[in-house]
């Protein structure tokens, strides 16, 4: 369907009034919401991801992108609904305790929801306790901390030891992020994954969700 | 030879007697060796950064780099404070400036082990602070900028900060530094105005730091970092001020020096190619950047003093002593051979950074980076 590459090569270019206008155009047309998400925006997505990795696109056009895909995504959602499409799990997202820094978590959030799972963020700054409470209020598959600077990645751990002190630790899988760290550290403080990217971390949380 | 000496012979793409040796550690692991509140250091500056700064070169031996001085942030007493929340573990502190326009105003969030963070930026919103900030760059007294220009002495050099576009709009943007990316594509014809505002200062605040002759001026361009913008922004608003500086140091004979982490590799070369920066760092190497230092020596070492890179997060913080040895010798060996070349860190260095890794790096320059290097490599 040519609109379905349209709509891809609007978000690839981060044309969100363009995204909109298509994914309306589409649904009125009778494609399903599945097809407009799975052909249009992921397939757009990818080309994006992509490009990312290979430095043909940077974090700001990156971040329109996203923002497009999150339009199109807001149209689409009753949609999806009630045709009954299921998520395919709950993710819960958090800087931790003491870093602003919400980029590359707010970048991971979106595409995760353009990859179909549903997304809780907690925001910024988020403490310990926070994620603790989050956790029995929404029961998240998967946690995502995100961490940017040398000094707020040990609260990491002190995150994922308040949620094993609640006896939550089997209840959720843990996915850490953050240009400081690493798979080495995420072993050292008992994460389950780590994601050194947007695209790569879709690909932890399908992994663990799947395991 | 003294440190300053040796530091700016290197600068000029010169030999010294040996590699100098400046880690980044211009401000947590000095915040930390007070072992007070870092609310004191940032705050209350008792003691204040620069002096922590200073006893911590002393401690370690290392050749000192005094950037305290920055035109472009706001400084006392225009700026009344006053502290609005008290924790534990945190303090809060509005600060704001009497503008024709209405009050320009902050609130920032003072850590007890961290380096302060904005909880509130100054412009809210374009159309309303935008004037406001603009008045204040205006009135800005310049006078006073290189007031602490002797407190480094021969123990190092003595810099004055400017910083670059994003650097600019990240600080003053309510949201940081996603909002201010946005900016560019939510409020595209704002943008050229605020660059033409900052671009005015710019020079103004060049020239008049340049009339007292420091040792350099430093771009800081951290925000800059095609990890956070991209090429296209960079071009568009961040080097015409890094052309303004770069030119006006280099007609008044003082270093131009420039720092900007993360991925860097298509900076430095749009900045070899472009403007008249004599000094690039860190440099940063993957996975946080994308700089081979051996190549940048290679192709652009005829132009630039390379000032890095070994790892903060891998090695710094979290490797041993012998890592620390194994990837300075490494540098030394990529760009150190002849001269031009100063041995630091790919960053900041993170607060908890172990001393004995410093002490290190400290070691490697003073024995394996004595010049003349007669080794085959």
């Amino acid at each position: 369907m040519k609109e379905l590459q349209e709509l891809a090569d609007h978000l690839i270019n981060g044309y969100a009034d363009r995204v909109a206008a298509v994914t309306q155009d589409l649904l009125n047309k009778g494609a399903t919401p599945q097809t407009i998400l799975n052909d249009g925006l992921i397939a757009g997505m990818t080309v994006v991801g992509e490009r990312m990795r290979t430095g043909e696109m940077y974090l700001p056009e990156v971040l329109q992108s996203a923002s497009a895909m999150h339009v199109s995504l807001k149209i689409l959602k009753p949609h999806l609904a009630k045709d009954g499409v299921e998520s395919r799990g709950k993710i819960m997202m958090g800087t931790v305790k003491g870093d602003m820094h919400d980029i590359g978590k707010n970048l991971v959030g979106i595409m995760l929801e353009g990859a179909g799972f549903e997304v809780i963020d907690l925001g910024l700054n988020v403490q310990p306790q926070k994620f603790v409470e989050a956790i029995q209020t929404h029961q998240p598959a998967i946690i995502g901390l995100s961490a940017m600077l040398t000094t707020t990645m040990l609260n990491m751990k002190t995150a994922i030891e308040a949620i094993a002190h609640a006896g939550l630790r089997s209840k959720v899988k843990i996915l850490i992020g953050g240009a400081p760290v690493s798979q080495k550290f995420a072993d050292d403080i008992g994460a389950d994954a780590y994601a050194r990217d947007a695209v790569k971390a879709v690909d932890k949380v399908k992994e663990l969700i799947a395991a | 030879m003294t440190a300053r000496k040796r530091i700016l012979t290197a600068m000029r793409r010169g030999v010294p007697d040996r590699v100098p040796v400046i880690p980044d550690i211009s401000n947590m692991v000095p915040a930390r060796l007070t072992g007070k509140p870092f609310w004191d250091i940032y705050l209350h500056e008792n003691p204040a950064l620069d002096e922590a700064y200073v006893n911590a070169v002393k401690y370690f031996g290392i050749d000192g780099w005094y950037i305290y001085d920055n035109a472009t942030m706001y400084e006392q007493p225009a700026w009344k404070q006053k502290i609005i929340h008290t924790a534990k573990d945190e303090l809060h502190v509005r600060r704001w400036v009497e503008t024709p326009f209405g009050e320009l105003e902050e609130v920032m969030c003072y850590p007890v082990s961290d380096p302060p963070w904005a909880m509130s930026g100054m412009v809210k919103d374009i159309g309303t602070d935008f004037p406001k900030l603009r008045w204040y760059l205006a009135q800005k007294p310049l006078d006073a900028i290189t007031k602490n220009r002797t407190k480094i002495g021969e123990q190092g050099i003595y810099g004055v900060a400017i910083e670059t576009f994003m650097g600019f709009w990240v600080w003053a943007r309510e949201g940081g530094s996603m909002q201010a990316i946005q900016d560019f594509f939510q409020q595209p014809e704002k943008m050229p105005l605020i660059r033409d505002t900052y671009l005015e200062f710019v020079e103004r605040a060049a020239k008049r730091i340049l009339q007292d002759k420091p040792d350099e001026i430093l771009i800081a361009g951290s925000s800059s970092s095609l990890s956070l913008s991209s090429p296209k922004i960079y071009r568009e608003y961040d080097l015409p001020a890094i052309k303004i500086i770069s030119s006006l140091c280099n007609e008044a004979g003082v270093l131009c020096h420039q720092h900007t982490c993360g991925k860097s590799r298509q900076i430095v070369e749009m900045n070899y190619r472009e403007t008249g920066v004599n000094v690039m760092e860190p440099l940063e190497r993957p996975p946080g950047g994308d700089v081979d230092l051996a190549e940048v020596k290679q192709k652009f070492g005829d132009k630039f003093c390379l000032k890095g890179n070994v790892n903060t997060f891998e090695t710094m913080l979290n490797g041993s002593v012998e890592d620390v040895k194994r990837e300075a010798m490494a540098c030394i060996d990529a760009a150190g051979k002849e001269g031009g070349f100063i041995l630091s860190t790919g960053d900041q260095c993170g607060r908890d950074t172990p001393d004995e890794n410093l002490f290190a790096l400290v070691e490697v320059a003073k024995t394996y980076g004595r010049y003349p290097m007669n080794r085959s490599l």
